[in-house]
């Protein structure tokens, strides 16, 4: 009896053994672009794949070279579905590097993009997620001479030249929904368009794009992305070039840390904003001899233009946000969480309020250092 | 393997006996208990999962002191004699119904993950047939075999609450978890009856203790146990709160699974989460087997049988069929939030073994008198 049951056991378990395909029957999707079809009012979905050659060995290998199959359909999943029959092998989900929104999709609402991601596992929760300005199947289908991949590149800019750039606003599908969800259910997106560079194609990756209750409501440039960055306090390193009123010099100050604490108080029965920003610097570049040896007080002007600097850049994106009566800056969130219960009250009309709030904006800059250098040498 | 009349047979140590607590407190609640809570008590459910930790520690209080009044008894037993034969044999009834219940739920529960992420092409039946013959073998194996197996398991658990801590630390925004002092103390409490009663499941006790070797012991592992589960459970939310916001965690069935799928800790540690179902696979078995084990056992003391073999192979089909009766995943969650929390926590988990408590002592002050 125990052999017959281990026996049966030995047998389910290779039965089960393994993918119910042989993973050469697959093939990655690494970009996955959505537009709206206006012919029939559903969907066109496109997948850019990468091009599987011949190794050397057995199987086949990774090429640069990547081609897109499209799909359309009264929903997405069915314009997925219809792809499928397009493709040279299965299109597999779950490695998306990221999601391209055509403008038309994203101005109609990505509610049931979200929602198909959430609810079915062969989607990848966590790719980065963009509004193209125009559509993504002309991204997807364009041939770049990048050395690598289009999805490789995306990667590229969003995981690491973000460390250096605050002009541009790049999140995960994950995190674009965990702030839609919450209220004010506005919050910001990636922004990528097709950039000419004489006769080259190339993928430009700046500003970033505002939506409200699902919905695409509007766009900021790279000026506007630089200031949410700073409000936000995602500054990991950073540039703010500054003229100084003493000696008409420009200064290059280099930000090597930044935090920013948003605090909303009530004053004079009306609710203020307290944003306070502290920087650390240090001197990068400069025009002309500035000798900080012998005149120690050139730190504070350069701490103090350099704090006109965020603050006129925290002020504007606030404003802007306020003009647009969309908080997509998370006010209301913050309130939420930090004074839950004047948030109880002002819950309802939080779209009327917001607007009105005012902001105090204090920003305290501190340079460390000079670099290598502390005396310039006299050649300029 | 049986306990014989009058010589009593010993199988855990008071610390394997925690062990085998946690391990069957916290392997389900883990992946349930999170998404309910939130929805009531929204950022504060981490607090409202340690008061109800604290409404658990008293039914294990109850429940240890009941125990100890018959250590070498289980509740079947000495529920005759504490409120007469008949009645006796109606509250034995409902312990081991409830306890059979919970068999029929995990076991489908247990399948839902699997379903949804792992093996989609596999039919409902298949799982729940290979399940079963696992859970039948252990508790035909006794006792031992379950508690020997939920010592290894343990490692499980501790790496698979590892992994929950460390592979979201990335995603974590401390403003979600904010204020950590509630604005409204009515909004943690009305949360707490769910993670309470999850955690009141030590009422498996009343069937355990005499099972366990060190008696003087017992109070202490068993309320730490209810506490370090208490703990665990709580520190879970709220790390899942940071990482993924109450809204997300209250609107998603399995929170802790999506909390795994979405950690990305590096570029090359991420989608970790068939590790973690693998692990979480081990510690349900513990509890299924558990829970199984005490069903026929009960079930052997009430009927006044001999052997509990010929128990186990009877009912495990009747498991089996009962875990098909849900036809969809709501069905399946309205044990937990309609019938569970609301009616069998307050009245079998904690009511009726604080009744038992209360008449006893009255009838031995009685006696004495």
């Amino acid at each position: 009896m125990k052999r017959v049951l281990i026996f049966i056991l030995l047998i389910l378990n290779i039965l089960n053994y393994g993918c119910s395909m042989p993973i050469e029957n697959y093939n990655m999707v690494l970009l996955f672009g959505i537009d709206k079809d206006v012919k029939t009012g559903g969907y066109e979905v496109t997948f850019q794949l990468p091009k599987m050659t011949k190794g050397g060995g057995e199987g086949s290998s990774l090429s640069n070279e990547t081609f897109s199959v499209s799909g359309k359909g009264k929903s997405i999943e069915l314009a997925v579905k219809d792809a499928y029959i397009k493709s040279s092998r299965v299109p597999f989900l779950g490695h998306i590097q990221a999601v391209l929104i055509g403008e038309d999709m994203g101005r109609d609402g990505i509610i049931e993009l979200i929602n198909l991601f959430e609810r079915d596992p062969k989607y990848t929760l966590t790719p980065w997620i963009f509004t193209v300005d125009g559509k993504a199947k002309d991204v997807l289908e364009t041939k770049f001479e990048y050395d690598t991949m289009p999805a490789f590149v995306i990667l590229h800019i969003t995981r690491d030249a973000s460390r250096y750039s605050l002009k541009f606003y790049a999140i995960q599908l994950n995190k674009f929904i965990e702030k839609m969800e919450a209220l004010p259910h506005a919050t910001l997106m990636g922004l990528i368009k097709l950039n000419k560079d004489g006769n080259k194609e190339m993928l430009k990756i700046a500003g970033a794009s505002t939506y409200k209750d699902g919905k695409l409501v509007g766009m900021l440039d790279e000026g506007e992305a630089v200031a949410y960055n700073w409000l936000l306090g995602r500054v990991k390193n950073t540039d703010i070039v500054t003229k100084l009123p003493s000696g008409g010099a420009t200064v290059n100050v280099g930000i090597e840390q930044a935090r920013t604490s948003i605090r909303p108080v009530v004053k004079d029965n009306r609710l203020v904003y307290r944003i306070s920003v502290r920087a650390i610097g240090y001197v990068e570049q400069q025009s002309t001899f500035i000798d900080f040896a012998g005149n120690p007080s050139i730190f504070d002007e350069i701490n103090r233009e350099v704090d006109k600097n965020i603050e006129t850049y925290i002020t504007s994106i606030v404003k802007k946000a306020q003009d647009q009566r969309v908080d997509f800056l998370g006010f209301e969130k913050v309130l939420e969480h930090t004074n839950p219960t004047l948030w109880e009250q002002t819950k309802e009309n939080w779209d009327d309020i917001f607007p009105n709030i005012l902001v105090e904006v204090n920003v305290d800059t501190s340079i460390k250092n000079t670099g290598w250098i502390l005396i310039n040498p006299k050649i300029y | 393997m049986y306990k014989s009349e009058g010589t009593q047979m010993t199988y855990l140590s008071s610390r394997g006996f925690m062990w085998l607590m946690i391990n069957t407190l916290l392997s389900l609640s883990v992946f349930l208990n999170p998404s309910p809570t939130t929805a009531i008590s929204k950022q504060y459910a981490w607090i409202s999962i340690l008061i109800g930790t604290l409404q658990a520690m008293i039914v294990g209080f109850v429940v240890i002191k009941l125990g100890m009044m018959y250590p070498d008894k289980t509740v079947v037993e000495y529920s005759q004699e504490i409120v007469g034969k008949f009645i006796g044999k109606i509250v034995g009834m409902i312990f081991i119904l409830t306890y059979f219940s919970i068999v029929v739920i995990v076991l489908r529960e247990f399948t839902m993950p699997f379903q949804s992420f792992v093996t989609i092409n596999i039919p409902l039946l298949a799982i729940l047939i290979l399940t079963m013959i696992l859970i039948l073998y252990a508790v035909l194996k006794g006792l031992k075999a379950i508690g020997s197996c939920s010592d290894i398991v343990m490692i499980f658990l501790a790496v698979f609450i590892l992994l929950i801590f460390i592979m979201p630390i990335k995603n974590i925004d401390t403003l979600n978890i904010k204020p950590i002092i509630p604005h409204s103390i009515g909004l943690a409490v009305k949360g707490s009856f769910i993670s309470g009663s999850f955690l009141a499941e030590d009422i498996i006790a009343l069937m355990l203790i005499p099972y366990v070797n060190d008696k003087g012991k017992l109070m202490k592992y068993n309320q730490l146990a209810i506490l370090i589960t208490g703990i665990c459970l709580s520190a879970v939310v709220a790390i899942e709160i940071m990482a993924m916001g109450y809204e997300r965690v209250s609107s998603t069935i399995f929170s802790t699974f999506i909390l795994l799928r979405e950690a990305q800790l590096s570029q090359s540690m991420e989608r970790l989460e068939p590790i973690a179902v693998a692990m979480w696979t081990g510690l349900v078995f513990i509890k299924l087997s558990i829970y199984f084990f005490i069903t026929v056992e009960g079930l052997r003391q009430w009927l006044g049988l001999k052997d509990y073999k010929v128990i186990a192979y009877v009912l495990s089909p009747i498991v089996i069929f009962l875990a098909m009766l849900p036809e969809n995943i709501s069905e399946v969650l309205v044990f937990p939030s309609r019938i569970w929390t609301p009616l069998i926590y307050p009245i079998v988990l904690f009511g009726l073994p604080l009744l038992l408590l209360i008449i006893d002592m009255i009838r031995k002050k009685a006696v004495k008198q």
